[in-house]
């Protein structure tokens, strides 16, 4: 990027996007955000960051999942996944809502989708 | 945003997420299994988070936590189809992995509570007080009554905490763009959200 790329003067964002596909047919975004963020006369001491975002998420497997519903579990409530995965199906938590059994419980999609 | 498949629908939720949270971290977001399928009615949401989580924020000693729950749903038997927000669980944490709040939208989880709320944590309490007293870093020094309360909010939304990382709680954000970049997928989710 250089001083003759206009957009990317102080103050102003220039969001190239290529877009490819891969297998699957599932999208896979290459996003670059160039930032000017200092710019001096002529834009001769134009600096500039770059941010590469990759667009496609990677989408876990089950045993992939599985095992990070294990480690959440182990982590937060010292439970195996299958001990977690018994005592919330019986409504066993007194305070479900308590931060350290929710963070495991919002990841049981992973492990069960 | 509506799509005409569901992929794509949720190829704008990837972009959504990728993108806010690129802007103070460069961690990466993962789906769950099948998370770019449409939701059956009565199965569990797809979830999408951190893939190592909470993810380390620059310049300020915290961390953040997130999983967002969604549905990919279409409107009527031939209608566009949308990414619909079924939960969230959006919390920051500190360098000793003491939740310092959270903001929970999770109706299906727990339907007790279902309205969007915030969570008061025990690392609101600075751990040089918790020595002073002679109390450990796992001592929950927080009124018991706002400890277990759930303070409502308003629906919050990613980039909303993104914002508040960055210009109340110190932490520096990755790229100098990223103003823009909440703005503009801000803007975007005040345009298509559905209720509140």
């Amino acid at each position: 990027v250089g001083p003759g790329d206009g957009a990317c003067l102080f103050g102003f964002a220039s969001l190239r996007r290529a877009e490819s596909r891969g297998t699957l047919g599932s999208a896979i975004y290459s996003e670059v955000i160039h930032v000017g963020i200092e710019a001096g006369e002529n834009g001769a001491n134009l600096a500039t960051k770059t941010v590469s975002e990759d667009m496609g998420l990677r989408e876990l497997n089950a045993e992939e999942g599985r095992a990070l519903l294990e480690e959440h579990a182990r982590r937060y409530l010292n439970l195996s996944a299958e001990e977690f995965l018994r005592r919330w199906d019986a409504h066993e938590f007194e305070n479900p809502d308590r931060p350290e059994v929710l963070r495991v419980a919002m990841t049981i999609p992973f492990a069960r989708s | 945003l509506p799509a005409r498949r569901p992929y794509a629908a949720v190829r704008e939720l990837e972009r959504w997420l990728q993108r806010t949270a690129a802007c103070v971290t460069p961690h990466k977001v993962v789906i769950s299994r099948g998370g770019r399928e449409p939701s059956l009615s009565h199965a569990l949401p797809h979830t999408a988070k951190f893939a190592s989580d909470p993810a380390p924020l620059g310049g300020s000693g915290l961390l953040l936590s997130v999983a967002h729950h969604y549905r990919v749903v279409r409107a009527g038997e031939r209608g566009p189809w949308r990414v619909q927000t079924a939960g969230y669980y959006y919390g920051f944490d500190d360098a000793d992995g003491r939740e310092i709040l959270a903001y929970h939208w999770h109706p299906v989880d727990v339907p007790d509570v279902p309205f969007p709320h915030i969570h008061v944590g025990p690392g609101v309490v600075r751990r040089e007080s918790l020595s002073l007293g002679g109390l450990s870093l796992r001592h929950n020094a927080v009124r018991a009554d706002v400890g277990r309360a759930h303070l409502p909010t308003r629906r919050i939304a990613f980039e909303d905490v993104v914002r508040l990382a960055i210009e109340q709680l110190g932490v520096e954000p990755l790229h100098a763009g990223w103003d823009a970049v909440l703005r503009e997928t801000r803007s975007s989710f005040s345009r298509n959200r559905t209720w509140i």
